[in-house]
């Protein structure tokens, strides 16, 4: 098992004709994606790469039973692609698009809440379950079957904490990125509950940075309910305040959004938290020693 | 992105927030005029991008034409510094004259982006002048807020609550729920992360007036509202953040002397972190972002370069979709400027072309084989 999404999952791409979309569509087929179905208005009827395109996320829904979709339309449009997705039935929305307006953003996760859908993203790298699919933009040969689970802010910091683990010889269940604008889809702790039934996981790395207090939250999480190991760094310590690190979402506002009170935090729920970067992939190496020499005992 | 007060101010009074009368002020022969309409005493604001104003020196109160030149000329032009601000402090180029108030209570009120609750919400404080967070921690029972439903909109009920936890004279209702339906109106149409009236003010006629007026728009969201990007005041950035953005380059200023540069705003800050664990202090942060293209990647490690601060330059690259040979021709393309010690962790997409054309470059150039030994590096350099 994997979270989210697996071989057989059937996505649509909302926008497949544009330059983002047609590029990485292409990858994401080669890497063994289904995906069975693209949607651009202006395309319909056409085929793309063999796929059909569509006028609307129904129709792919209805002709080739798309239940994941990953969307590719600039920032003024994202709304109404993400609107129409879910509307359509769509239970798992990918938007790699960045800087998606705050207010849509709080419209959509009401919506999406209604209707019991999840939105990974905006300003995500996506979803991947190595060996099995992809969806997204993320580099994918340096990824390694396994039983990690990732979920992160930070696209690059991903690709940064991944390489380390694949060198180690430890693969990945799931990699998620949720993306880093102030308002996203999915949070660390509806991914951390995922991972936390998933068999397949055994331990979850969680990358956090400033700004906003996903990672309190996750803290929280941790503590109530989970029972899997959990190791995390939090990126920007040290950064100004009021200053915005890139992402729209790591600017510090208020007090308990810097990297030391979330190291606090997340240290005071008892998670193994790794203050340099350089060696998340051999703590997790030790964490997942320890947990096989536990298991044997008992 | 921020927006001066007297620009805040603007937009309140067009949606019927009413604010003491005022005149922007940008050169001396202005003084005679705002006085004369205004009447003495009149008060001086220092427009400027930061908090902590007031304990700076930024807003004074002049009785006469004379104190009125003295504060115009002591401002004017001049940098100021601020418990909140750089060590250089920011330069004003506008004043905002008013007319000086008579109050009765000062209170706070606010509509903030509430991330945890994914929501706007609506903030009420017992005391005005004072930040929030500081009200908070001094006495939490000064505040009480509500959160707003961005499908329903501010409910008047809600203003209602705040308005009997103030305390306030009961002839104020109704101009107080209408006074949190506007800023509610401003916080939706304008796309604000932050509307907030601090001190809120109740003057000797009973009426609410915004002394202050601090509005943060969601710089996402300015592709829609043209008119509001129009307020951006270059004169409040730090001139390489607003160059390195004109090159779509994500710039932050620090206080050390390590020139960071990375491709993805997490591996940016991750390795920022790396040089304050090497007992080093960042210089900057630049996240080149990952679609840098060859003449970003050049312009980028330009800006660093020329910070005078800058002794070294870090260089930290994990190509995907930027691939490694790209920004080594954007790098050989800056080498020609480069003349101050440059140590780079390169990996990645097509890393082994990248690695080729940096082989002859005749720069001080340290390459190193990953973060442990980038760490190793930056410890044993002696700046």
């Amino acid at each position: 098992m994997s979270i989210l999404l697996d071989e057989n999952t059937r996505v649509v791409v909302q926008g497949i004709t544009g330059k983002e979309g047609a590029f990485h569509t292409e990858r994401m087929i080669q890497y063994g994606t289904k995906v069975v179905a693209g949607v651009s208005p202006k395309k319909k009827g056409h085929y793309f790469l063999g796929i059909p395109v569509f006028g609307s996320v129904y129709e792919a829904v209805k002709s080739e039973g798309a239940t994941f979709s990953c969307i590719f339309v600039s920032q003024a449009y994202v709304k109404d692609a993400i609107f129409e997705a879910i509307d359509a039935g769509i239970k798992t929305v990918v938007c790699i698009t960045e800087g998606v307006p705050v207010h849509d953003m709080l419209i959509l996760k009401k919506f999406a809440k209604e209707k019991d859908a999840f939105i990974i993203g905006p300003n995500t790298p996506g979803v991947i379950s190595p060996g099995k699919a992809k969806v997204g933009v993320m580099v994918d040969y340096i990824h390694k079957k396994g039983n990690v689970g990732v979920v992160s802010r930070s696209g690059t910091l991903t690709y940064e904490v991944v390489s380390q683990l694949t060198a180690l010889d430890i693969g990945q269940s799931t990699c998620i990125g949720i993306g880093g604008d102030p308002i996203v889809g999915m949070r660390f702790i509806d991914v951390l509950s995922l991972f936390e039934e998933d068999e397949e996981t055994e331990l979850v790395v969680l990358i956090g940075e400033i700004g906003g207090n996903m990672e309190e939250e996750a803290a929280h999480f941790y503590r109530s309910s989970m029972r899997k190991p959990l190791c995390a760094y939090i990126a920007g310590y040290g950064a100004p305040r009021e200053k915005r690190m890139g992402h729209a979402g790591a600017i510090i506002s208020g007090g308990s959004e810097d990297a030391a009170a979330k190291i606090r935090i997340l240290e005071e729920a008892g998670i193994e938290v790794v203050r340099s970067i350089a060696e998340v992939g051999e703590k997790v190496k030790r964490l997942l020693f320890n947990l096989k020499r536990k298991s044997s005992v008992v | 992105m921020r927006i001066h007060e007297y620009q805040a101010k603007k937009i309140f009074e067009a949606y019927s927030i009413f604010c003491p009368q005022g005149f922007v002020v940008e050169k001396s022969n202005d003084l005679e005029l705002a006085a004369s309409v205004l009447g003495f005493p009149i008060v001086v604001k220092a427009q400027i991008h930061v908090g902590g104003r007031g304990k700076g020196g930024g807003i004074r109160i002049a009785n006469t034409m004379e104190e009125l030149k003295t504060a115009f000329d002591e401002l004017f032009g001049k940098r100021l510094v601020t418990e909140q601000s750089e060590k250089e402090g920011k330069i004003v180029s506008k004043l905002l004259f008013e007319r000086f108030e008579n109050i009765t209570r000062e209170l706070y009120i606010a509509i903030v982006l509430d991330r945890e609750k994914e929501s706007p919400r609506l903030i009420a404080g017992k005391r005005g002048g004072i930040e929030v967070e500081e009200m908070v921690k001094k006495d939490p029972d000064l505040i009480a807020s509500e959160v707003i439903d961005v499908r329903y909109g501010l409910m008047p009920y809600q203003a209602r609550k705040l308005f009997f936890f103030l305390e306030l004279d009961p002839s104020l209702l109704e101009p107080f729920t209408e006074l949190c339906q506007n800023m509610y109106k401003i916080f939706v149409e304008k796309e604000c992360t932050l509307c907030e009236i601090n001190p809120l003010a109740i003057n000797d006629t009973g009426k609410f007036v915004a002394l202050d007026a601090k509005v943060i728009l969601d710089d996402n969201a300015l592709f829609r509202h043209p008119d509001l990007s129009e307020l951006f005041d270059p004169t409040q950035e730090d001139s390489k953040e607003v160059e390195a953005r004109r090159f779509g380059l994500n710039y932050v200023k620090l206080k050390g002397n390590v020139g960071c540069v990375a491709n993805g705003a997490g591996l940016a800050m991750a390795t920022m972190d790396l040089v304050r664990l090497s007992g080093k202090e960042p210089a900057n942060f630049l996240d080149v972002g990952g679609g840098a293209t060859r003449e970003m990647i050049r312009e980028g490690l330009r800006i660093v370069h020329s910070d005078p601060d800058v002794k070294v330059i870090f260089i930290n690259i994990f190509g995907g979709i930027l691939r490694c040979d790209t920004f080594a021709m954007g790098f050989r393309d800056a080498s020609e400027i480069i003349e101050k010690p440059v140590i780079m962790r390169l990996e990645g997409t097509n890393v082994e072309d990248g690695m080729k054309i940096l082989k002859d470059l005749k720069i001080p150039l340290i390459i190193v084989n990953d973060l442990k030994e980038a760490l190793e590096r930056l410890k044993s350099l002696d700046i």
